[in-house]
């Protein structure tokens, strides 16, 4: 079993979820995020939040995977200030329904005052909603950026246990894994990390709060890279202990602090969970290709 | 005030106090608040977080007050759900007794694009317990357009909602919906009372473009059809499909034209011969069948 705790679904294609589902993969965590393209309204923007706690739940659940999401204004798309403001006034709404686990994708990419504004916001959001934060580190300027983003989340009071920080790297993942953090690792094959990079990691770091996810979206990127990284790790010695920590159980217990994800949510059942009218005997042939 | 909205809502109260005293103290404080300085971020807020205070275990309702509760919900789908579930409903029933019928419909259309699946489902389903459903037949159209199982039977099953408020071309792509997401056509509710010339003209026409691509039809689509036939060539239309038929099929076509006044449509489903047996299946039991 396996989790995909940071992909973008809203993405991919069917036949993603179908190979997904087939590879062991059963549940995913959506962060919020930009298009590739930054929106021009808010109203966009809360069409995109709705469709993450609406339609793509249900695209998933036809293939018995499980879709989570976390609500939050990236930092790309927080320098467009009056769109940003707007933003923030409808995020509340999404923070407190169903099955989002977290404040996020949030954090910096050009490290710019707007950035840190909104950064600080959320933070708060997050503990007023009682959510843990999804940490979204830059691209330039890696390090400082992240350490600056950790620096100012324990200055908000937030316990590093109650924050992931994501796309870490091997300049990285000491700097976090020391201060307490959860530390996660995005397998993209260009530009991020590769298997064999995170292979060498795992080795050298072990399991602890270390987990991996695919980040994949609409860029050259692999919705299978979690099971097909757990196989690399597995055949390069690693424990399968090690390996269902960094590929299942840590990203859960990570996640789980929101109380919104639970392993009974796919033990016991592997549909959608608006079992409203008794049970699912008003659906008949709904379910696509699901295999088990 | 409308009276099966409060009272339905007394019964919500009574049983959520039951089952959660904590919770329902909770969100009763924060209406209460929300009635002294009104903001529509604040209901929405309560209407979302209520998942996190109540349960998502069924709520009991004891006997001596189940007849209450049926006399409102016919098909006893409010008293299967969980208490999250009937708490966004109490929300939604005290806050169309405390505010106008325009603000109430702003209100409600807002929390319909924000909506997430089971509230979504919620929402739809509400719709019928307003003191005002009919100003809000284009949120039960939208759910009638779904593609999600669950929301679109919100509206079809186990509700008349749409038999009372949608004009026939509403109703008609209602039907047709059901057949192209494959939930049950028999069980809508209103089936009978709203079927029609043109619906059934559409429903042939759908059986022909399927039946092109060698692909099967819902059974129960013949429900429609067969109810509808008069004519001689309506009579030897649904017997050109004998042939092809699944078992559920026939039995449905059976069971239809054994439904329908018609002299001619009584004689042909004695005429129908299934396994042997003259019997006719009831729908649920057509349903269950393998």
């Amino acid at each position: 079993m396996y989790i995909d705790p940071h992909i973008h679904m809203s993405a991919r294609t069917t036949d993603d979820y179908q190979n997904m589902a087939d590879a062991g993969v059963v549940a995913v965590i959506e962060p919020a995020f930009w298009l590739g393209q930054p929106r021009t309204s808010a109203e966009t923007y809360r069409d995109y939040l709705s469709s993450l706690v609406g339609w793509e739940r249900f695209r998933a659940s036809q293939f018995g995977i499980k879709h989570y999401c976390t609500i939050g204004l990236n930092s790309k798309e927080a320098n467009n200030e009056a769109l940003a403001e707007e933003v923030m006034d409808v995020l509340p709404l999404f923070l407190a329904k169903e099955g989002v686990v977290a404040v996020g994708e949030i954090g910096f990419d050009e490290q710019t005052p707007l950035e840190e504004k909104y950064l600080r916001a959320q933070i708060e959001l997050a503990k007023e909603f009682e959510l843990p934060v999804m940490v979204h580190t830059p691209h330039r300027d890696k390090l400082q950026g992240t350490i600056l983003t950790m620096d100012i989340c324990e200055e908000h009071g937030l316990k590093p246990s109650q924050v992931v920080i994501d796309h870490n790297n091997e300049t990285t993942v000491k700097a976090v894994l020391d201060r307490g953090f959860w530390t996660a690792f995005t397998l993209y094959p260009q530009t991020k990390m590769g298997s064999e990079r995170m292979v060498n990691i795992a080795k050298e770091y072990g399991s602890e709060r270390i987990f991996i996810d695919s980040s994949a979206d609409w860029g050259v990127s692999d919705p299978m890279a979690v099971p097909k990284t757990a196989n690399l790790m597995l055949q390069s010695g690693i424990s399968k202990e090690d390996v269902s920590l960094m590929c299942y159980r840590n990203a859960l217990d990570a996640y789980a602090q929101s109380g919104q994800i639970n392993e009974a949510d796919w033990a016991e059942s592997n549909f959608d969970q608006s079992d409203l009218f008794e049970g699912n005997s008003v659906l008949r042939g709904q379910v696509p290709q699901k295999n088990n | 005030m409308n009276d099966k909205t409060s009272k339905l809502r007394a019964l919500i109260e009574s049983r959520l106090k039951a089952h959660q005293e904590n919770a329902f103290d909770k969100l009763y404080d924060g209406l209460t608040k929300l009635q002294q300085d009104y903001s529509r971020q604040k209901l929405f807020y309560l209407f979302a977080i209520s998942s996190r205070w109540f349960s998502r275990e069924t709520v009991s309702i004891p006997d001596d007050v189940l007849a209450e509760w049926q006399e409102i919900d016919c098909w006893s789908v409010l008293i299967n759900w969980q208490s999250v579930q009937l708490a966004r409903l109490y929300i939604l029933l005290l806050h169309s007794e405390r505010t106008e019928d325009t603000v109430f419909a702003d209100d409600v259309n807002e929390l319909f694009k924000s909506a997430d699946v089971n509230e979504l489902v919620l929402l739809v389903y509400a719709l019928n317990f307003f003191p005002r459903p009919d100003i809000f037949v284009e949120r039960a159209r939208e759910a009638a357009r779904s593609n999600i199982g669950t929301v679109f039977s919100a509206v079809a099953h186990n509700s008349d909602y749409a038999m009372r408020y949608f004009d026939d071309s509403g109703w008609n792509q209602l039907v047709l919906k059901a057949a192209f997401l494959a939930v049950p056509i028999w069980s809508i509710v209103g089936l009978e009372e709203r079927n029609n010339a043109e619906l059934v003209a559409m429903l042939k026409h759908y059986v022909w473009e399927r039946q092109a691509a060698s692909r099967t039809v819902p059974w129960d689509i013949w429900r429609c059809i067969a109810w509808q036939a008069k004519t001689p060539k309506d009579f030897d239309y649904l017997r050109t499909q004998f042939d092809g038929a699944s078992v559920k099929e026939l039995a449905a076509i059976k069971l239809a034209l054994s439904e329908n006044k018609n002299a001619e449509s009584q004689a042909l489903a004695d005429q129908l011969v299934l396994g042997g047996s003259k019997k006719l299946l009831s729908w649920p039991a057509i349903e269950s069948e393998p």
